[in-house]
């Protein structure tokens, strides 16, 4: 083996290490937010900053996607249940304003539990 | 040879990775559904592609049985605590009698810590209904006057098909128990329809039946201060037909001057407990792990052994005022810590 090859070889191991870093470790950050309010159902993209406006009986609640977390940012409910809970960014994490019957749920990684209780 | 042998490594792991990056993709064969009953979010986890009929069926019996134990609304409940104001003896509706005696017994196993006699005070908290929110206490003559007038569970003599409490205006509230009841109930129609694996999950309040094709249902623990480096306080696995709810400080709450007002409020005192942030508790009968929760939350740390024993729960973890963790020893065999986020 000359020493090209042998640089080759280092090359192509380095690489992909690097490819099996990036890609192929199961994600446990969620990539998609499904919200779901009594008329709407909106496929949000986590990697795409935005913020929406979801109907519910009680009026708009406002959910914002930011650095790959989504949260409530506003809800007309009184007890602030959904917003106090901050920011969500696991797969599988569920975030709603239930007196606007309004659900969040992230999904498109891989979640390490299949349900959390709180 | 020797750098065909080198290719041939490089390209097995190729393989492996390809296969791992496969493996990493949500499971297509769990199939999740969402629904609003019992005032909070339902999730039903069901391994497999069920016939769509069951999710209907689930969601119908739920929407039923948040009407039967609602303390608003046309609901059996709500129109027995409405007799309970002028009435001192009552006829009990049987659809309601069975969470009555069940909750009865836990009342006073519990040492009175869970009682769904506490209705007056949850409404005068105004935790009973979104619309009767408040954001500062009751004033202390308010408390007192509830106190007084109360009926509790424990005190009460169910007959056959009547309800006898010691005073006018009782006012029961099952927010502890009729959730694990109705879980429990969603669980058993999931048996009967023939499913083996899955997991009904009320609003963080879980039960499971089965497992996921690959391994047990693991359920992480919210950690009740939860900061950017930590979300869960611990997770573990639950088997078949275990139900693993949770009690905190950290839902519905209000903050006055400082102090935090949650709703889970001892029956004693007439003021939300302060000695713990969360308890959890695991059993077979969610019923039994909902209202044992409420009673591990109110017991606080000191009692907390003793109030379990008497309840007949094994697995346990309660983390006090302080943060620190208290678990059974059958929950410290269990509890793995939550990996960062």
């Amino acid at each position: 083996m000359t020493r090209a090859d042998q640089l080759l070889l280092l090359a192509l191991l380095i690489g992909i290490g690097m490819l099996f870093r990036q890609h192929w470790t199961p994600p446990r950050q969620a990539t998609q937010a499904v919200v779901t309010g009594p008329q709407q159902r909106l496929d949000l993209d986590l990697s795409t900053d935005t913020r929406v406006h979801v109907h519910g009986p009680l009026g708009d609640s406002i959910v914002e996607v930011e650095d790959g977390a989504v949260r409530f940012v506003e809800s007309p409910c009184r007890h602030q249940i959904c917003v106090r809970s901050g920011w969500h960014h696991s797969a599988g994490a569920v975030a709603a304003c239930v007196p606007n019957r309004i659900s969040v749920v992230l999904s498109g990684g891989q979640s390490e539990y299949d349900a959390i209780s709180y | 040879m020797k750098q065909t042998l080198i290719g041939l490594v490089l390209c097995a792991i190729l393989v492996w990775g390809a296969w791992q990056q496969r493996s990493a993709q949500p499971d297509p064969s769990v199939t999740q559904r969402e629904l609003f009953a019992l005032g909070t979010l339902i999730q039903i986890s069901i391994a497999g592609q069920p016939d769509p009929s069951v999710m209907q069926q689930v969601q119908a019996q739920l929407t039923e049985l948040e009407r039967r134990w609602s303390v608003l609304g046309d609901g059996e409940l709500a129109q027995l605590n409405q007799q309970l104001i002028a009435n001192t003896r009552v006829s009990l509706p049987a659809v309601l009698r069975p969470g009555f005696v069940a909750a009865q017994k836990l009342c006073h196993s519990s040492g009175g810590r869970f009682d769904p006699g506490v209705g007056q005070l949850v409404q005068l908290w105004g935790f009973d209904d979104e619309d009767h929110f408040r954001d500062s206490p009751p004033a202390q003559a308010e408390i007192d006057a509830a106190l007084a007038q109360r009926s509790s569970l424990c005190e009460a003599e169910l007959g056959a098909g009547s309800l006898q409490v010691p005073r006018a205006h009782a006012r029961f509230d099952f927010g502890a128990s009729a959730k694990g009841r109705a879980v429990d109930e969603a669980i058993d129609l999931l048996r009967r329809l023939g499913i083996h694996n899955a997991i009904v999950n009320a609003g963080g309040d879980i039960k499971v039946i089965g497992q996921r094709p690959d391994r047990a249902w693991r359920i992480g623990i919210r950690h009740p201060r939860p900061d950017q480096g930590q979300i869960m306080f611990a997770s573990l696995e639950v088997g078949d037909g275990e139900a693993i709810f949770t009690s905190g400080d950290y839902e519905r709450y209000f903050i006055h001057d400082g102090q935090r007002y949650h709703h889970i409020l001892d029956p004693r005192s007439g003021y939300p407990t302060r000695t713990s942030q969360s308890a959890t508790v695991i059993h077979n009968s969610a019923e039994l792990a909902d209202a044992a929760a409420t009673a591990l939350f109110v017991a606080g740390a000191e009692d907390a052994a003793a109030v379990m024993q008497a309840m007949g729960i094994e697995t346990w973890l309660l983390i006090d005022a302080t943060g620190t963790q208290h678990a059974s020893a059958s929950m410290r065999t269990r509890l793995s810590p939550a990996d960062a986020p």
